[in-house]
């Protein structure tokens, strides 16, 4: 099987972008809570991260069978 | 991580989804309508529509009020008493004895500035079908312990699933879907015989590695809304017990301080009271006032429940108890930490104190979740298929898969 050679990935590179999802979905969460207003703005700006980070993926990080030859 | 303690991890995220992916998909479901509740509702209702009315018309005593929902029912008496925010209506609870179920309890809606009737408050709506099957399935406090359950294997799920996505990730970019390209055919059948030692054509693997990596990307992102709404939803299913707790402890003090005074048989003047609350607790509005002796005051009080004015302090109420029989104040309380837990679990659970971005977004959550659920569930069964023959595959398929995973 013809393999790409990608060095492993540390943990921390797998993390680092869930992670930062993850306290921006938080941070939107939070900030609702505390007022209406800005904070609002703030909390949708939150939860918008993971939902544009699904659309960045499916425009950016599609790999087609024939484009890279590694399914394995 | 070693491959022993990776197939223990992925044995419990295999079998704690799959136990509780049923109820988590009814969940999602009938969560979905209940973001907005509000919205749908407004437009069910009948027209509930207040007359036209001079601006600043006096509003009658809360008294009059009460008067007029215990002559609509004669025999019961005042349970609580809530109020509408945006409009002068009252909503007055009334039932034969203190402790009335909810079956024979009656919710009358009273025009502050007539003291007049604007409709009954009926729960066989459909919205209240959905929150019932929702909350407990119909089943009672049962139901809801049992929903919560689950929703602790979903939390099971979901440490296991960030656990199992590590490996998979060893190799591939954070966002990777593996999808079919346009030429496939001929590029795939050359790949059969290298990828697919177990006979599934290698379109069905890729589709299986399409959906694989879309349940990882979903998963993996939503991860943080995902735990906050299961762990609150499991905080409401003990809500009864919380609450019941906390009564327990607050009447274990006053009673102390009252000997077990009986409830009394006049109560002082319910406008007073609310009167007496409100100057305790300057910035703050009753949100609803509980009658002596039924279950969110005393027996010898009556428990004025004040709420702030942002998102968050709306939900912490502080009651003030006033004495029945004198009408002075005996106490605010503050709120225990575990119930300003359960309180603050409610909106961080439906989604509803963000206005309308926010309602949309948790719907987009809400089905993003169902695609998580739906796509755990077909890589298991497609799992099925490929390796029921012989149960020795299975372990062979679980260390292809995660060859090269060991860190």
């Amino acid at each position: 099987m013809k393999h790409r050679r990608i060095t492993a990935k540390t943990n921390w590179q797998i993390f680092a972008i869930p992670l930062l999802l993850a306290i921006l979905t938080l941070v939107g969460l939070i900030a609702g809570l505390l007022d209406d207003g800005l904070f609002d703005v703030l909390s949708w700006a939150g939860l918008f991260f993971p939902v544009a980070a699904i659309l960045w993926a499916f425009k950016y990080r599609r790999i087609t069978s024939e484009k890279d030859g590694n399914l394995g | 991580m070693s491959n022993r303690s990776l197939k223990v991890w992925i044995w419990l995220h295999k079998w704690t989804s799959l136990v509780c992916t049923v109820f988590m998909l009814m969940l999602c479901l009938t969560g979905l309508p209940l973001i907005f509740h509000d919205e749908i509702e407004s437009l069910l209702e009948e027209d509930q529509a207040l007359p036209e009315m001079p601006a600043g018309t006096p509003l009658k005593s809360l008294d009059e009020a009460l008067q007029t929902a215990l002559d609509t029912y004669p025999g019961e008496r005042g349970l609580f008493m809530s109020f509408d925010v945006d409009r002068p209506v009252v909503n007055v609870t009334t039932g034969p004895v203190a402790r009335s179920t909810l079956e024979q309890m009656h919710i009358t809606s009273i025009d502050l500035r007539t003291a007049e009737i604007v409709g009954a408050i009926t729960d066989d709506g459909i919205m209240h079908f959905i929150l019932d099957l929702h909350t407990d399935m119909f089943l009672g406090p049962w139901g809801e312990y049992f929903l919560g359950l689950m929703g602790f294997l979903m939390i099971l799920a979901i440490v296991s699933g960030v656990v199992v996505y590590t490996p998979f990730m060893r190799r591939l970019d954070f966002g990777t879907l593996r999808v079919r390209g346009r030429r496939d055919s001929a590029a795939l059948a050359g790949d059969v015989k290298t990828i697919s030692p177990t006979g599934g054509t290698s379109v069905k693997r890729v589709a299986r590695k399409t959906w694989l990596d879309l349940h990882n990307l979903l998963g993996i992102v939503t991860m943080m809304w995902l735990t906050v709404v299961t762990v609150t939803g499991i905080i409401q299913t003990i809500s009864t017990p919380l609450v019941d707790l906390w009564r327990w402890q607050q009447l274990s003090e006053l009673t102390q301080i009252y000997g077990g005074k009986e409830t009394p048989d006049t109560f002082s003047s319910l406008h007073e009271v609310v009167e007496t609350a409100k100057s305790a607790s300057p910035g703050m509005r009753p949100q609803f006032v509980a009658f002596p002796g039924v279950r969110f005051s005393s027996d010898h009080h009556y428990a004025v429940w004040l709420r702030g004015a942002t998102p968050a302090t709306s939900q912490l109420l502080t009651p003030a108890l006033i004495d029945a029989e004198t009408g002075e104040l005996t106490a605010m309380r503050t709120m225990p930490w575990y119930m300003t837990a359960l309180r603050l679990s409610s909106p961080l659970h439906f989604g509803d104190y963000g206005g309308m971005p926010m309602k949309v977004l948790w719907a987009i959550l809400d089905i993003l979740a169902i695609v998580i659920l739906v796509s755990g569930l077909y890589l298991w069964l497609g799992k099925m298929k490929t390796v029921r023959p012989e149960t020795e595959t299975k372990s062979s398929a679980h260390s292809a898969q995660f060859s090269g995973s060991r860190s």
